[in-house]
């Protein structure tokens, strides 16, 4: 088998840069919204890895799995959203920092 | 080339991620974000996964996206700036060293590990039977001792069987003889590659007997869209030396259009890619010439191969995209001594092509249906969480206590103090009322 023009390990460090950077605004930003945001980024290149190792394996099975998380995304994103508008309405704010009524 | 397009695009995902996350604007970050799944969208592309780019591009940079605009439009884009004082000063420096430390041992396992070179995963080998002995009446072949195709008449194929890689011994026995008694009408070995699909003729042998001829059936996507690969084998036993052409007959007013010359017994020709638009109702015909009788028509001084009778005809089929199709020339009447020409006709779908949406399709309803199921369900029940999260809550206004006192043995009741009091009497009041007698302990 001839190797790709693009090696499989570029597109999976790729996906390692955007990962980190997903993670790092999750912990930096405190607004809800950009968090939310930031995990979409992070279920995304997790998704380019998958994708990436399914060209390289030739099999279709991760393609199929990059599908069921999209579908979780767009689950985890409406109901993500409907907290917040829901938290926003009693609290009038979106910032994490200042939801801490679980905190005991 | 396509590694300065990767390192373009890369690197504007990589942007497009670093100015979501210091954007100031929740937005601007939005549409940052659309970027990069765009990016990742062409990233696919580049992967081969054709379908999961469109889905990024709808799902993702289309419906979510959108979600994200309306509710930070909702709650007002400008009252959702960041304060100018964050709570935890120790998190900026903490997070971004974590995150380097993660991603540069990341980095590190992924160069290490050597990812280029493992081997690809292969499809399982495939094999299937082409029964064109007009001697046999009804055979059985086996894989060793696996039953691979039962009851195969005369022009029958089985449909195709995985079969493990290595040398197998092949037979082929009349119907219905057991196979530790009888004696085979054919036994064979033979090698089953890996990552292929073999189409064994069993192939009546010019003088007596018969034997099998495999044929190597591409099966994987045709490189085109609406093209269909035809393969030609040559399995009639003439009982002079007959030589075949083979042509194309779609359009009778055109003189057929050679496409295999010279075919002689025992020969497969070279897949002709057939590109369905190019037939009038995609059908197309075609038909074995003696060789060389279109040659000398055309040398003449007018053309009349137009007129020339074909040796065999197939009538007109259909050409579908991405299928294989195999016509096996052959005669059907071995056991009397005339000698009539038989086609055998098989038309398969290749696989699927690589990250296109049937192949995924196939993925999802074959292998994956169960999860599907419970991802449709996770859907529902999120769209039915979100209606109950953010419907308008009338605020229920709780109950006002009203603790209904059991009724005092023997106190009047409402009809009987009112009329009581109209007449002058003096009752105690019904119970309910405000002042009730006091308990008296017990």
């Amino acid at each position: 088998m001839e190797q790709p023009a693009v090696a499989t390990d570029l597109f999976v460090l790729l996906s390692a840069v955007l990962f980190m950077l997903g993670a790092m605004g999750v912990l930096l930003r405190r607004n809800a919204i950009l968090i939310f945001m930031s995990v979409e980024l992070m279920l995304n290149s997790a998704n380019l890895a998958l994708v990436a190792f399914a060209r390289q394996w030739n099999s279709v099975d991760a393609h199929t799995l990059v599908f069921f998380v999209m579908t979780v995304a767009a689950a985890e994103v409406a109901v993500g959203l409907a907290l917040i508008v829901a938290i926003y309405r009693t609290k009038h704010t979106t910032d994490v920092d200042d939801l801490h009524s679980l905190q005991g | 080339m396509e590694l300065a397009i990767f390192l373009l695009v890369g690197s504007v995902a990589i942007f497009a991620a670093v100015m979501m996350l210091i954007s100031e604007n929740p937005v601007h970050s939005a549409l940052f974000l659309i970027l990069n799944f765009a990016c990742v969208a062409f990233l696919y592309l580049m992967l081969d996964a054709e379908f999961l780019a469109l889905v990024q591009i709808t799902v993702y940079a289309g419906a979510i996206m959108v979600l994200f605009l309306f509710v930070i439009m909702l709650l007002g884009a400008d009252r959702l700036l960041p304060k100018p004082m964050p709570r935890y000063n120790w998190l900026t420096p903490a997070a971004v060293g974590i995150v380097a430390t993660l991603l540069f041992v990341a980095s590190i396992a992924i160069v290490e590990s050597q990812l280029n070179d493992f081997e690809p995963h292969h499809n399982e080998s495939l094999l299937r039977v082409v029964q064109s002995d007009s001697d046999f009446v009804l055979v059985d072949v086996y894989l060793d001792d696996q039953l691979i195709a039962e009851e195969l008449s005369f022009g029958e194929t089985s449909p195709f069987e995985e079969v493990p890689v290595g040398e197998h011994q092949i037979t082929v026995y009349q119907h219905e003889d057991d196979p530790s008694t009888a004696s085979p009408l054919i036994e064979e070995v033979f090698f089953v590659e890996e990552d292929n699909a073999t189409t064994l003729i069993v192939l009546p042998a010019p003088i007596d007997g018969s034997y099998l001829l495999p044929v190597a059936t591409d099966l994987t996507a045709t490189e085109e869209y609406g093209t269909a690969r035809l393969t030609i084998v040559h399995a009639a036993d003439c009982p002079q030396t007959c030589i075949f052409d083979i042509a194309d007959v779609t359009d009778a007013a055109k003189p057929p259009r050679l496409f295999a010359e010279e075919l002689t017994y025992g020969t497969v020709t070279t897949a002709e890619t057939l590109y369905r638009d190019r037939y009038v109702d995609q059908e197309f015909e075609v038909a074995a010439y003696q060789a060389g009788a279109i040659a000398s028509a055309r040398a003449g001084e007018e053309d009349t191969s137009r007129d020339i009778p074909p040796l065999l005809h197939h009538p007109p089929f259909e050409v579908k995209s991405n299928h294989n199709i195999l016509w096996v020339v052959t005669s059907d009447t071995r056991a009397q001594d005339v000698f009539r020409l038989h086609g055998i006709f098989e038309d398969v779908p290749n696989r699927p092509s690589f990250g296109g949406a049937k192949a995924i399709g196939e993925s999802l309803y074959v292998d994956y249906m169960l999860a599907f199921q419970i991802v449709g369900l996770l859907l529902l029940t999120a769209m039915i969480g979100v209606i109950v999260l953010t419907k308008e809550g009338e605020i229920i206004p709780r109950r006002r206590q009203v603790r209904r006192m059991a009724a005092i043995p023997g106190a009047p009741t409402v009809e009987e103090y009112l009329a009581a009091r109209e007449s002058g009497q003096r009752l105690p009041p019904p119970s309910g009322a405000k002042q009730l007698p006091e308990s008296t302990g017990d």
